[in-house]
């Protein structure tokens, strides 16, 4: 049974920025509910890869499918524990230029619960937005000081030594002024 | 001890002091922008930029442990006594078939100059009167 709810986030980083950062799997072992990331296989805008989610004591080897629809767009399909999940984000750079920069990050969730989870639906909505709290609070640590760093370049993302999902469609899609 | 001196020009950026290094083993300061991590090693001072020159993460003290700077966002560890980076995480790509080595070797600690003057350690910035 399909359940969908909406998220809106804002951060005080670019576009590029928050893209690099979630295309950055790298970092996935700084979230206190994330880790132990491996990539199966990975073609030039989409990926398969393992993660493990820690809820409490319980672990959990979540499948996701990841692909990257430039210049904005961030799909994320998970096989959960609550049932086949699809996340879409997207990202809108409100102001652009340090100090005022900032983005907006509509994520999009929609769940296929199965019918003996879907009455507790709200609680879970709770829980899962909590979750995506934690983890932005996490990530904004990385963004904003980048940005305050670094300014607007990504470029560190895109050396020859450092890992990036989808590094060249990144890549294009910065020269070609839409990311 | 290990001293890097500077001309007369070079600006003093921040003052440690070497007893306070001695007591935590390492000492971070933020000056002006710049931030600055000091770390006492078995080879002496070691003073150096507290900006991961991987993506820029925060070396705090608490970062140094074992003769190593570990950094929190991607846990990137780099030898104290020269800065060079010495282990890598494990990371995601680690067994997909026929891909990327990483190659750590170009990523160093950034030293800042610095001399030692008494009980103290100078933190220097290149060409300011």
């Amino acid at each position: 049974m399909k359940f969908r709810f909406d998220i809106t986030k804002h951060v005080a980083a670019t576009r590029a920025n928050v893209i690099a950062n979630y295309l950055d799997l790298e970092h996935l072992d700084m979230h206190s509910g994330l880790g132990d990331c491996e990539v199966l296989t990975e073609t030039d805008r989409c990926a398969c890869f393992t993660l493990v989610s820690r809820i409490g004591p319980f672990r959990f080897r979540n499948l996701h499918y990841y692909e990257f629809r430039p210049p904005d767009t961030i799909v994320n399909a998970v096989r959960s524990p609550l049932g086949p999940m699809i996340v879409t984000s997207t990202v809108r750079e409100l102001y652009s230029g340090t100090p005022q920069v900032h983005s907006e990050v509509d994520v999009h969730t929609e769940i296929d619960l199965p019918a003996l989870l879907y009455p507790f639906r709200r609680l879970l909505e709770r829980f899962l937005r909590r979750t995506n709290r934690t983890i932005l609070e996490e990530d904004r640590g990385i963004l904003e000081r980048r940005q305050r760093l670094f300014g607007d370049t990504v470029r560190d993302y895109l050396r020859k030594e450092q890992h990036l999902l989808f590094k060249e469609a990144f890549r294009a899609s910065l020269e070609s002024g839409r990311s | 001890m290990q001293g890097r001196g500077g001309p007369l020009s070079d600006r003093v950026l921040c003052e440690i002091s070497l007893a306070e290094l001695s007591r935590n083993g390492s000492v971070w300061r933020e000056v002006g922008g710049h931030e600055i991590l000091a770390v006492a090693t078995a080879d002496g001072v070691r003073v150096y930029n507290g900006v991961c020159p991987h993506l820029g993460g925060p070396l705090a003290p608490s970062c140094v442990r074992g003769g190593r700077v570990r950094c929190p966002w991607h846990r990137y560890e780099f030898d104290a006594s020269d800065g060079r980076c010495r282990t890598v995480p494990g990371h995601p790509w680690r067994n997909l078939p026929g891909r990327r080595e990483l190659s750590p070797a170009r990523l160093r600690l950034q030293p800042l100059r610095h001399e030692i003057v008494g009980d103290r350690v100078r933190v220097l910035q290149r060409g300011s009167a």
